[in-house]
């Protein structure tokens, strides 16, 4: 039986989980081959009874992953990097166009539509998250704008 | 679709709203976050009871030829700021400009209106870097940048603030008349669209979000409105 769940776990791939963390459906923007910058978006769900603070993310694709949030103030857009975002217990963040988001740098090699990115997600507590994000071809009806 | 009462309903609101908008009325309109608030069927968006001439300026296309005011007559332009390196909100405006178009294309054949994203990094953004940027979300839409003083003339003339900030600090790092020091910098800049006529006037503006079905309504709000006043 442990085992059947494993291999269902596995085949849901569009979840990850550590402990009581679990990243849903992520996903990144597909990019024209110009861009110096691409972003990725999921769902961080705390299904823990404490919060959780997301601290820094990594991946072996990019050499720099920030945690950066859009914000429009009086019909201006303004992003800035965030340090630390907190998850309060039984709650989700999620990374969506137009709010919080990871800004990828520094691509090594080409991302392409199609391609699976993993990211390792750091929390306050110690915990890593493993989790893999699809690029999504700009074409896709759920990626960009539509998302929202 | 188009003529549907949620359609007719908008149109009224924004002749409502023409009304009682001055001509000094577009700096405000960009600087506030919502000039129709809830009540409206449309809200943030707006339309000039009298549409002001776009001042003379001389950006670059996207193969470096110079492009003016005089270009922007004889058909419509629907205008975007940003730059290319925007990891989040310029290819999501780009993305959804680009399904926009491909539905004016799909309803009415070849449309009277094209898409022109101006950057508002000409430091990083040359004319062929930002080209490659654009053309990849669709072959037709212009890119222009161009000199920071002249950007800056016409961002300053429609109210628009902008600036260059360290993304860890917060901290101002330039504008475009003082370049920053740092390749590591955030833009700032106006979230929505303009809309210019084929006279070269400014006569409305959209705030985000930009899914096709609102833009879809906006905009045809937007032209019926215009055929109104022109009349």
């Amino acid at each position: 039986m442990k085992k059947v769940f494993a291999v269902l776990l596995f085949l849901v791939s569009s979840i990850s989980m550590a402990g009581d963390i679990a990243v849903e459906d992520a996903w990144i923007q597909d990019a024209p081959p110009a861009a110096r910058v691409m972003a990725a978006y999921m769902r961080i769900v705390n299904r823990s009874d404490h919060a959780v603070t997301l601290e820094a993310v990594e991946s072996d694709r990019f050499g720099a992953v920030d945690i950066h949030a859009t914000e429009v103030h009086h019909g201006m857009v303004h992003m800035s990097e965030r340090r630390a975002v907190p998850i309060a217990p039984g709650e989700s963040l999620a990374l969506e166009p137009g709010g919080h988001h990871l800004m990828l740098r520094k691509a090594k090699g080409s991302v392409r539509a199609g391609d699976r990115v993993t990211f390792m997600l750091h929390f306050g507590n110690g915990d890593i998250l493993e989790t893999v994000a699809v690029v999504r071809g700009s074409d896709a009806g759920a990626a960009g704008g539509a998302a929202r | 679709m188009s003529s549907s009462i949620v359609g007719r309903a908008a149109v009224a609101a924004i002749a409502i709203f023409l009304g009682t908008l001055g001509a000094a009325g577009y700096r405000m309109f960009l600087q506030s976050p919502a000039p129709l608030a809830d009540e409206a069927p449309l809200p943030g968006v707006m339309v000039h009871s009298s549409a002001q001439s776009v001042p003379a300026f001389a950006l670059l296309d996207g193969r470096g030829v110079p492009f003016s005011e005089n270009d922007l007559r004889g058909q419509w332009t629907i205008v975007a700021f940003g730059y290319t390196q925007c990891p989040d909100f310029c290819p999501t405006t780009l993305a959804d400009m680009a399904r926009f178009f491909d539905r004016l294309v799909n309803v009415g054949g070849t449309p009277d209106t094209r898409f022109a994203f101006i950057s508002t990094d000409p430091f990083r953004d040359t004319p062929q870097h930002l080209s490659s940027y654009v053309s990849y979300f669709s072959k037709d839409f212009l890119a222009l940048t161009g000199e920071p003083r002249e950007l800056h003339r016409l961002l300053d003339w429609l109210g628009m603030p902008h600036g260059y900030g360290d993304p860890r600090t917060g901290l101002a790092v330039g504008d475009l008349l003082h370049s920053p020091a740092t390749d590591d910098y955030v833009v700032d800049h106006y979230s929505g669209l303009l809309v210019i006529d084929p006279a070269a006037r400014l006569v409305a503006s959209i705030l985000p979000p930009f899914d096709t079905e609102r833009m879809d309504q906006a905009y045809s709000a937007i032209r019926k409105l215009h055929e109104v006043g022109v009349k």
